[in-house]
């Protein structure tokens, strides 16, 4: 059999340059991708890996599952929908007409994560790019983020190696690569120069940049760092979550110093997203409710940080959660776990995962990208079409997620 | 009992990720996952060696994981991969923080007495100057008596050939000694159980540290059109490449385009320079 081309859906890079080669029913050779993404087109022929439908641990057909699943959607008081990072924008739209069906409260990873960052791309406060401008960039900027393990070809495909302008010989470059870090990484190896930093320093980093634009600051690396970027027509920065953490989820001063930059050079922001299609989700609540998260539909629209994901698991509130595309057991602090232990939860999801384990009901889903058509958002707001490998017959979030919202509204 | 307080700082790690989707749930994921990366400095607070077993605790949890020495870690801190151990370990609403605090973890950390377990260190953070074994490294470990048993006129060549791939360790018939245990240990954790065959390309690809990034690929992509010939400059067009990322990791896919095969050859190191995770490396 011939190559397929096909987008890789292992992170938000969605590299659109994979093969994928099958004998029979088996992946002979993949192209391109990484050690994730190949890693997760892989796992796909992996049967012991992936879950039929479930309820309560025993198999069941797809109207089974739809039946109960539908059954305890509509007893729910207070449901909770999560998750959708890693399904396609089609899914996301089916899951926001979900929650406005059920007034429940909807939300996503972005809540603890680049959320903050993508509302001040979105509004506007701060400016961004596409990855293909990253090519005209005189700086490439690193803070908090180490790509090689959470985006591996990013800076092949998207950004210093890819740069028009870079030569391997590097005697003059015309693109400089900065990082900022806490600690040595594959991508501080390669960084000229390598700003090393205390850990949760951050912040007080970026108020004596803000000083020293002012002409008071008294720290070395903030001056090395504005008299680099005042030198440089164009600056690119990657916010990892490093940064975001460290800042404690509260952009203003990062914005502001943004602005600031702004002023004298070329500055763009853009996240280091991790779930492939998180920034999608994030655009399309943005669109349909006028806000990126934490929405709640019980009242009309209403917004708030109450409605996050880990405040409301924290104050015991939802009475059945709805998770697709997201695996909160694995990312969450493991005593929240116990507060989800008597709430039946939903899974849609196309792998066994700590989530699916403690599910009441689980329907293994196609992959996004792989097994699935669809659409998803890049790292930098790009909507980019999802061309499946092969169809499994298995059913996509899109569908499943369909067929509930045709149950519940009947 | 010793206890050191140290913050703890989580990262991602790729062969975590990876081996999660391939091996089930966590069971594959656990030995690269249950570890926290410290200072000399604070093992030897702890009196333990590298690989023994420690308890983490705080007001959230406590996890048992191994302690690995980091020679890049400063005192106080310690390196933790995202997993469910790390998970463990975090709290939320404790304080009055936004967000859980997935990056700056306090824990106070004592010895188990447990098992010491040391495994051959495959996820350094990065790649160093001294990762890499140099001849004279290598040949002041061997007996230097220059037997020629293994074929080669001197240990000091012996030590080239090892280090080419050429020769394994199990040619040194005075390296198996007793006296020379320990010399023998070290030269089989840098050249792996079996002291590896390379092919003729004199390029050593270790698979299981390659992210798959295609840094090497696409720089080599880039070099080699140009070629300088006795100042001169030579463009050469299509010419197929000679890396490429196949099944997740590099592979040479076409060496006859590499500059090193031409006539005259030109030394040309950039894949090697290139290659953050070590995985790549040209041996002769």
């Amino acid at each position: 059999m011939g190559l397929t081309k096909t987008v890789c859906t292992g992170c938000s890079c969605l590299c659109d340059d994979i093969g994928i080669e099958r004998e029979g029913q088996d992946i002979a050779r993949i192209e391109n991708a990484c050690v994730k993404g190949s890693s997760i087109i892989r796992a796909a022929d992996d049967i012991p890996l992936r879950v039929p439908y479930l309820i309560g641990k025993r198999e069941v057909t797809l109207e089974q599952a739809i039946d109960k699943t539908a059954g305890l959607l509509k007893n729910s008081k207070h449901p909770l929908i999560f998750g959708f990072d890693n399904s396609t924008l089609e899914a996301q739209a089916f899951a926001i007409e979900l929650a406005r069906a059920l007034g429940g409260v909807i939300d996503d990873c972005s809540s603890f994560c680049h959320g903050e960052l993508v509302l001040s791309i979105l509004n506007g406060t701060i400016p961004s790019c596409s990855l293909s401008e990253v090519k005209d960039a005189e700086m490439i900027m690193y803070w908090g983020a180490n790509p090689y393990h959470s985006h591996p070809r990013h800076l092949s495909k998207f950004s210093y190696y890819a740069h028009e302008k870079y030569n391997p010989a590097g005697w003059s470059p015309d693109v400089t690569l900065v990082s900022i870090e806490v600690r040595d990484t594959e991508t501080t190896f390669n960084s000229r120069p390598f700003f090393k930093i205390l850990p949760g320093e951050d912040g007080k980093l970026i108020s004596s940049i803000l000083a020293t634009m002012k002409g008071q600051g008294d720290r070395g690396d903030a001056k090395d760092i504005v008299d680099l970027i005042r030198q440089k027509g164009f600056c690119v920065i990657f916010v990892g979550l490093g940064l975001v953490y460290a800042l404690d989820g509260d952009l203003s001063l990062f914005n502001e110093m943004v602005h600031m930059l702004s002023k004298e050079t070329r500055i763009s922001v853009m996240p280091m997203v991790g779930h492939f299609n998180m920034r999608g989700f994030n655009h399309r609540m943005f669109q349909q409710t006028g806000y990126i998260n934490k929405v709640s539909f019980a009242n009309g629209v209403s917004h708030g940080p109450e409605f996050s994901m880990l405040e409301q698991v924290k104050n015991n509130d939802p009475d059945c959660i709805l998770i697709a595309g997201a695996d909160p057991f694995t990312s969450l602090p493991s005593h929240m776990a116990n507060n989800l232990k008597n709430v039946p939860i939903i899974a849609l999801d196309p792998f066994i995962t700590p989530t699916t384990q403690a599910s009441a009901v689980v329907f293994g889903t196609a992959i996004s990208g792989v097994e699935t058509w669809g659409t998803a958002m890049r790292m930098d707001g790009l909507e980019v079409p999802l061309v499946p490998a092969w169809e499994s017959g298995r059913l996509s979030d899109e569908q499943i997620l369909k067929l509930l919202l045709d149950e519940v509204t009947r | 009992m010793p206890s050191v307080q140290l913050v703890i700082i989580t990262y991602r790690d790729i062969f975590h990720w990876s081996a999660r989707k391939r091996e089930n749930i966590e069971s594959g994921a656990d030995e690269k996952s249950a570890l926290v990366r410290l200072s000399e400095a604070d093992l030897k607070g702890l009196g333990i060696v590298d690989g023994a077993e420690v308890m983490l605790s705080n007001d959230a949890g406590s996890v048992i994981v191994r302690a690995e020495l980091d020679p890049d870690c400063p005192q106080g801190l310690g390196y933790m991969p995202v997993s469910r151990y790390s998970n463990e370990l975090i709290s939320y609403g404790i304080n009055e923080a936004k967000l859980p605090n997935f990056k700056r973890i306090e824990v106070s950390v004592e010895p188990t007495g447990g098992e010491v377990k040391k495994g051959r260190k495959r996820q350094s953070s990065r790649k160093g100057t001294t990762d890499k074994i140099q001849p004279l490294h290598v040949y002041q470990m061997l007996p230097g008596t220059d037997c020629k048993v293994c074929g080669c006129g001197t240990c000091m060549a012996y030590a080239f050939a090892l280090i080419g791939r050429e020769k394994v360790l199990a040619d040194c018939p005075d390296l198996q000694k007793e006296e020379f245990k320990e010399s023998l240990e070290f030269l089989q954790g840098y050249f792996g159980e079996i002291a590896g065959e390379v092919a003729e390309t004199g390029l050593l690809i270790d698979k299981e540290k390659c992210f798959g990034c295609g840094d090497c690929a696409i720089v080599c992509k880039k070099a080699i059109t140009s070629l300088v010939h006795s100042g001169s400059v030579v463009q050469r067009d299509d010419v197929p490449p000679v890396l490429e990322i196949i099944n997740g990791v590099v592979e040479i896919t076409n060496w006859g385009s590499c500059k090193r095969t031409m006539n005259p050859p030109e030394y040309c190191r950039l894949c090697e320079d290139k290659c953050t995770s070590g995985a790549l490396e040209i041996v002769r």
